[in-house]
């Protein structure tokens, strides 16, 4: 069997990859990060559940070190990931719509866990030249907001996992992911997008993926802001500040990987980052807009305000 | 072992710690607890990260020296501060 190997570039990494993976932007041939193959897996150490939920099915985890991890999808997909290298997928699948979804979220944000990034549940913006990410719970309207964001022609940078580049020694960036937002059909609507340039994902019922028309962001961002949205509630629209020192707390709730990863001293490594952050980077909570006229009006006022 | 004012006293190596604003957020990191100090707690913490092994005895006149407070309530406090944060095992005291 003839492999076709596919090159791409996501989250400031060149991919090289035996299975395609549509919502990246294909490039040229040439030198790769991270390897994407596919392959038997040979028994891992034992599999943990997380609280890692996608398309109805519950991750489960193992690892030995860091260096190699295991995530199991049972029974569509496993993958082995190892030393922010190479991902080896375990499946029968052969749906590109599945393998992608699958590879590019937990099993990519595990490559950029071993290669040292801070990660964030939440999606991201690029203003002018400051990067904006929005953490909240999921049905907070994170994606939502982006995708009010982009329709006002401002550069999407994440959508589901933010890649932030910490160091002691300069101002933490934000690494674009690649370019798609995913929504669920009632924001398509409330906030009037064109359906047609959507296609549905696999990932739930009415839930779309916006990718072709909308404005990416190639360069890593300063990060200047992160919000979390909160439901809606009588105070909407009011914006509150996260003292200083709670912070790094906040941010570990929203780790999306699994949470067996942060023990010793890869925990050591991601307080300090947070640390980093917390001394440099304001966290506001603000509920969520209550409906999609007020949506639009705070994406007006940040464009101008930030 | 109960603590006195000549028990000397060190940091545990597992922990890293930061002042934001006025408290100092902690961590063990191999046990995994976090910790927030309000600011005499941070001074203590600071105290015994500057100078690596201090009797409780020394402590206390440095806290006398930098905040008011009655030497006996401060020995108090101090105490059960301690007490605390040997019981979280992130301090260990020395023979």
């Amino acid at each position: 069997m003839e492999l076709t190997t596919y090159y791409y570039t996501a989250y400031g990494l060149t991919l090289g990859s035996e299975i395609s993976l549509p919502p990246l932007k294909e490039i040229g041939p040439g030198p790769v990060d991270v390897f994407i193959r596919r392959g038997k897996l040979a028994l891992s150490p034992p599999l943990q559940p997380t609280k890692i939920y996608r398309a109805g099915l519950q991750a489960q985890f193992a690892q030995n070190g860091t260096e190699e991890l295991w995530l199991s999808w049972a029974p569509l997909l496993s993958f082995k990931i190892v030393k922010g290298q190479e991902i080896i997928i375990d499946t029968v699948q052969t749906d590109e719509d599945i393998l992608s979804l699958f590879t590019l979220s937990e099993a990519i944000g595990l490559i950029l866990f071993q290669r040292g990034y801070f990660l964030l549940h939440g999606s991201a913006i690029q203003l002018q030249d400051k990067g904006v990410v929005f953490l909240g719970e999921p049905g907070a309207g994170k994606s939502t907001t982006v995708a009010a964001f982009a329709q006002k022609g401002v550069g999407v940078l994440s959508d589901d996992m933010v890649c932030i580049r910490v160091s002691k020694t300069e101002p933490p960036v934000v690494l674009p992911a690649f370019p798609q937002i995913k929504i669920w059909e009632n924001s398509v609507h409330g906030l009037q997008l064109e359906k047609s340039e959507m296609s549905l994902v696999r990932e739930g019922v009415n839930k779309f993926s916006w990718h072709e028309s909308i404005s990416f962001s190639e360069k890593p961002v300063p990060l200047k802001q992160i919000f979390v949205l909160t439901a809606p509630n009588e105070l909407a629209g009011t914006i509150v500040q996260v003292p200083q020192h709670q912070i790094p707390i906040e941010l570990l709730s929203y780790f999306p990987l699994a949470d067996s990863l942060l023990q010793g001293k890869p925990l050591k490594d991601y307080f300090e980052k947070s640390i980093t952050l917390a001394q440099t980077i304001p966290l506001v909570k603000m509920s969520r807009p209550a409906n999609f006229a007020k949506l639009h009006e705070f994406v007006d006022h940040l464009k101008m305000s930030l | 072992m109960a603590i006195t004012s000549d028990t000397k006293i060190q940091l545990v190596p597992n922990q890293s710690s930061s002042v934001l604003g006025k408290e100092t957020v902690l961590l063990n990191y191999e046990l995994g607890n976090y910790y927030e100090l309000n600011e005499v707690g941070g001074f203590i913490w600071s105290l015994l990260q500057s100078q690596p092994v201090m009797s409780v005895g020394e402590i206390q006149t440095r806290i006398l020296d930098e905040f008011d407070v009655e030497p006996t309530v401060c020995h108090d406090e101090l105490m059960l501060f301690l007490d605390n944060l040997l019981r979280e095992k992130l301090i260990e005291t020395i023979a």
